[in-house]
């Protein structure tokens, strides 16, 4: 471990550095285009939880009354408890974006943490552009540090890193120095939380992550804002960030110092086609295609995908629960019912995963049919593939490959596509079109806003 | 599942706990857990770091940050309070694993009781339960949280302050796992504050504080948190206790019937643990007319395994450079021992630790090993002081005092709290109304913390 002598900048302060110079008239084109999408994206999927059992309870758990939104909900609320409660929202249905490389979540947790200190603070729309770019450009860079090495250690990324995008992101909302910027960075690693016993029973605690790293991430930053002393040394120091919550990494800081303001990581985000685990995607695209080919499910014998060794304990593992999840909200990281979804229903949107239709024998028996082989020269987590071979009842053998994800790097999806996304989930949320239209107005106006005053607008 | 698991375990002896239940021994270590951990609060309410939280975290409600007039939001005054209450580590904690319970879960169970108008027997079960269910896991635990890089009384204080909060609101056993779940993903405290001695490990008390009352609302709300947050393989202990091998029946076993909330220990002195039983000689010398200007040499018997900690480099430890430091100097404590007759908070300022008198009376403190001393299992103190006319006086203590083998007594917990608000200003007396109202909570009617508010205000 290189100790590092006080007249030396810490990583920390390295990485603020860079945000606390940040202007808006830094940002790229298409930076400013990924967030703004991002923020369309995020907007939609809130509007779409609004009925949803745990937000009820989210927002019931809120005590505090105050001038923020929770996006679809009528009741005020302290800066917390919105970012709180839009965390949840945007996540809630595993719907939301995520990052090609080094899987992440990554506007789940900054962009409820900005729009609330926006809010509550008086930040204008432009300086809130500015921290939510910031906020996302802080997580992937993070997630890049030390990727892969947080899930084997038991903690779940979106919270723990996610906290420190969200602090980066209300961080230079509120044009923290760089100083308080790399305290704020201390004062939240203290805050990063999120342990993974959810995969255990399904529990709603996922859900909980991103909403509870943008309240954290928030608080940190109006902490840092006092001069509150933190360590210098969070992410290289003896007892660090990294080594607490990946202990396994040899933690790659460089992801961290180098190519700032020219290469943005967060133009690598990608938007998710389907309201399920990432990885399952292109094997949906699959079970799509042999719909056309094979229509009659009875004549298929059985189903054999190859996949990652990464994706098993997740998606896979244990098989017999896949093949029956327990609600819709585990059919979402269930690898054999997803597909079952889309052979059946050519599509694995929000209406598909529905606790009564995860009861349904057909969607069963055709999961049941499907098992995995872990193929060591899957590209996982490099590059997210599907596979299926298929044994028909009359011996015939069918294959399947989908080479990447549609909405990653190599297929993106269309700006279209993300509007008709965000008007779907709106719709499934139970708004007019016309509210919808609204809400899409404000998004995309954002950086020529006055203020964010108008986001009270859509507590309905 | 076929078995209750560990969270259920508790979550059935909460469920059935009423008041008349716990033990005598228990109901006074809590109140004595209250008059220190408010005193050591007010203490603090000036300090460069208690300023700032209380700069960063004012939003104002229904809740008492403890000698303060205003009313604070029950988050923040969870998070201020405990923050303050750690700030000087002059608090409770528990032999066999260094999990400071009072200053998390005095902070959540009072703005809980106020916010959510609970009695005041309800918040005695919860403070008795909170407490109980910390020192458990801190059993569990031993030293294998902060080996892996995270902070006991954070971690494990989260999951004390939601079980103590959920004991308090009534929750059926259903809620209580639930919101024993949903603790097990807002635990979040990293170590890294012992590279710099930066303030986050003081604010990791309030943060446990206040996660503890949010994810107590979400349980109660009907927030699913996995039932095996405890022993599952994703679980608390596998995150961050990686090397530990669990042994739950210590936090499952003899629940209601072997009381660990009896048993945690006061600290007498302001400083690190080991060095205590020198300062008691070294009062009991002062006390017995010791003049410290007539001393020629002091020379302490001492464990091998103390030296590195308390006593080299020798110079340095003869004149610490900051406060904190001479908290962790035997030369400088056992000097203010013998010229001031205590050690308290009012002995570790940077002005008291600059006073000629005591740097001068520490010079001539040296240490010789005993080979035969029994650290670290346990902790004895001794002081032989030879006068200038060539007499000589010696003390020794047998075992630290204030915890299990010599239990601080009432009178003494306030003392100390007295001293400790006379240090911040206070009038000293008003430990006497503190005591009162610790008492007050075994007794039927609403809680109502209010008062402290006002505790040793002087009149302007």
């Amino acid at each position: 471990m290189p100790i590092t002598r006080s007249s030396d900048a810490t990583v920390s302060e390295k990485f603020a550095g860079f945000l606390a110079a940040l202007q808006p008239s830094d940002i790229p084109d298409d930076v400013v285009r990924v967030s703004t999408l991002d923020l369309v994206d995020a907007c939609g999927l809130c509007v779409a939880a609004r009925k949803t059992d745990y937000m009820k309870q989210v927002l019931q758990s809120c005590e505090a009354s105050g001038i923020c939104t929770a996006i679809g909900h009528r009741q005020g609320l302290d800066a917390s408890g919105a970012a709180l409660a839009n965390g949840v929202a945007i996540h809630g249905e595993d719907f939301d974006d995520t990052l090609e490389g080094a899987p992440i979540r990554v506007g789940a947790m900054v962009i409820p943490a900005v729009l609330a200190l926006a809010e509550r603070h008086g930040v204008d729309g432009k300086r809130t552009l500015l921290g939510i770019a910031a906020g996302l450009e802080a997580v992937c860079r993070l997630n890049h540090v030390a990727a892969g090495h947080m899930h084997p250690a038991g903690f779940h990324p979106v919270g723990v890193i996610g906290t420190l995008g969200a602090v980066a992101g209300a961080g230079t909302a509120l044009g923290l120095d760089r100083s308080r910027m790399a305290a704020a960075f201390g004062i939240a690693a203290s805050f990063s939380s999120g342990i993974i016993e959810y995969l255990t029973d399904g529990a709603w605690t996922k859900r909980l992550h991103p909403g509870w790293a943008a309240q954290s991430g928030l608080k940190a930053a109006l902490l840092a804002r006092t001069g509150f002393f933190a360590p210098r040394t969070v992410f290289d120091g003896a007892h660090n960030f990294f080594r607490a919550f990946a202990p396994t990494a040899e933690p790659d800081h460089r992801h961290l110092t180098d190519g700032l303001g020219d290469d943005w990581y967060m133009t690598r985000i990608v938007f998710k086609p389907y309201a399920c685990g990432t990885m399952i995607h292109p094997y949906i695209d699959c079970a799509k295609r042999l719909r056309r080919d094979v229509p009659d499910p009875d004549m298929i014998r059985n189903i054999l995908c190859d996949t990652g060794a990464g994706l098993v304990h997740r998606l896979w593992e244990p098989l017999e629960a896949k093949w029956l999840p327990p609600s819709g909200y585990a059919a979402k990281f269930s690898m054999p019912f997803c597909m079952a979804l889309g052979y059946f229903e050519d599509d694995a949107g929000l209406p598909q995963f529905d606790d009564r239709k995860v009861l349904q024998p057909h969607l069963q028996a055709f999961a049941a049919k499907i098992n995995y082989r872990i193929d060591p020269g899957n590209e996982y987590p490099r590059n997210y593939s599907g596979h299926m071979k298929v044994t028909l009842t009359s011996g015939t053998i069918l294959e399947y490959c989908q080479p990447h994800m549609r909405g990653g790097a190599r297929e993106p999806l269309a700006e279209e596509e993300i509007v008709r996304k965000f008007h779907s989930n709106t719709e499934h949320g139970g708004w007019s079109r016309k509210q919808s239209s609204s809400l899409l107005s404000f998004c995309e106006g954002l950086g020529r806003a006055q203020g964010l005053s108008g986001l009270a607008e859509f507590r309905k | 599942m076929s078995s209750a698991t560990c969270s259920e375990l508790i979550a059935g002896w909460i469920n059935g706990l009423s008041v008349e239940d716990i033990p005598e021994a228990a109901i006074l270590a809590a109140e004595n857990t209250i008059i220190d951990t408010v005193a050591l609060a007010v203490a603090a309410l000036e300090t460069d770091y208690g300023r700032a939280a209380r700069l960063a975290f004012g939003n104002s409600g229904d809740c008492s940050v403890w000698g303060m007039s205003a009313g604070i939001d029950p988050s923040d005054a969870a998070l201020i309070n405990g923050t303050c209450g750690h700030g000087e580590d002059f608090d409770n904690t528990f032999e066999g694993c260094p999990v400071h319970s009072g200053v998390v879960i005095v902070p959540a169970l009072f703005a809980a009781g106020q916010s959510m108008r609970l009695s005041r027997r309800d918040v005695a079960r919860g403070l008795v339960v909170g407490i109980e269910i910390s020192n458990r896991l801190g059993l569990v635990a031993g030293k294998s949280v902060h080996a892996a890089g995270f902070h006991p009384t954070a971690i494990l204080g989260t999951m004390g302050a939601a079980a103590g909060v959920a004991a308090a609101m009534g929750q059926k056993a259903t809620q209580i796992r639930n919101t024993l779940g949903v603790a097990g993903s807002m635990a979040a405290g990293i170590i890294e504050y012992l590279a710099d001695g930066s303030w986050t490990k003081r604010m990791h008390a309030g943060w446990a504080a206040r996660s503890g009352i949010c994810a107590a609302r979400m349980g109660a709300a009907g927030f699913k948190g996995p039932a095996t947050v405890m022993e599952g393989s994703h679980g608390l202990y596998s995150s961050f206790a990686p090397t530990l091998e669990p042994d739950f029946s210590l936090l499952t076993d003899g629940l209601g019937s072997e009381w660990f909330s009896a048993r945690v220990a006061f600290k007498p002195y302001a400083c690190g643990t080991m060095t205590q039983p020198y300062i008691d000689c070294a009062v009991r010398l002062r006390a017995s007319g010791l003049d410290p200007t007539k001393v020629s040499r002091i020379i302490c018997e001492v464990g091998e395994g103390t030296v590195h900690r308390l006593w080299e480099p020798i110079a340095l430890k003869r004149s610490p450079p900051t406060a904190y430091a001479a908290k962790f100097s035997s030369p400088y404590t056992v000097a203010a021992g013998l010229i001031h007759g205590n050690a308290g908070l009012a002995q570790f300022t940077d002005e008291a630790v600059r006073d000629s008198n005591v740097l001068a009376l520490a010079s001539l403190v040296e240490y010789k090993i005993d080979p035969d001393n029994e650290y670290p299992s346990n902790y004895t103190g001794h002081v032989r002081v030879i006068l200038e006319n060539g007499n000589e006086v010696e003390e020794r203590q047998g075992q630290l005092r204030g915890g299990m083998k010599d239990p601080m007594l009432r009178s003494e917990i306030l003392e100390k709290a007295k001293a400790n608000l006379a240090f911040a200003g206070r009038n000293p007396d008003a430990a006497k109304e503190l005591c009162d109202f610790a008492g007050s909570l075994r007794m039927p009617g609403a809680f109502n913390d209010r008062p402290l508010r006002d505790l040793g205000r002087l009149q302007a």
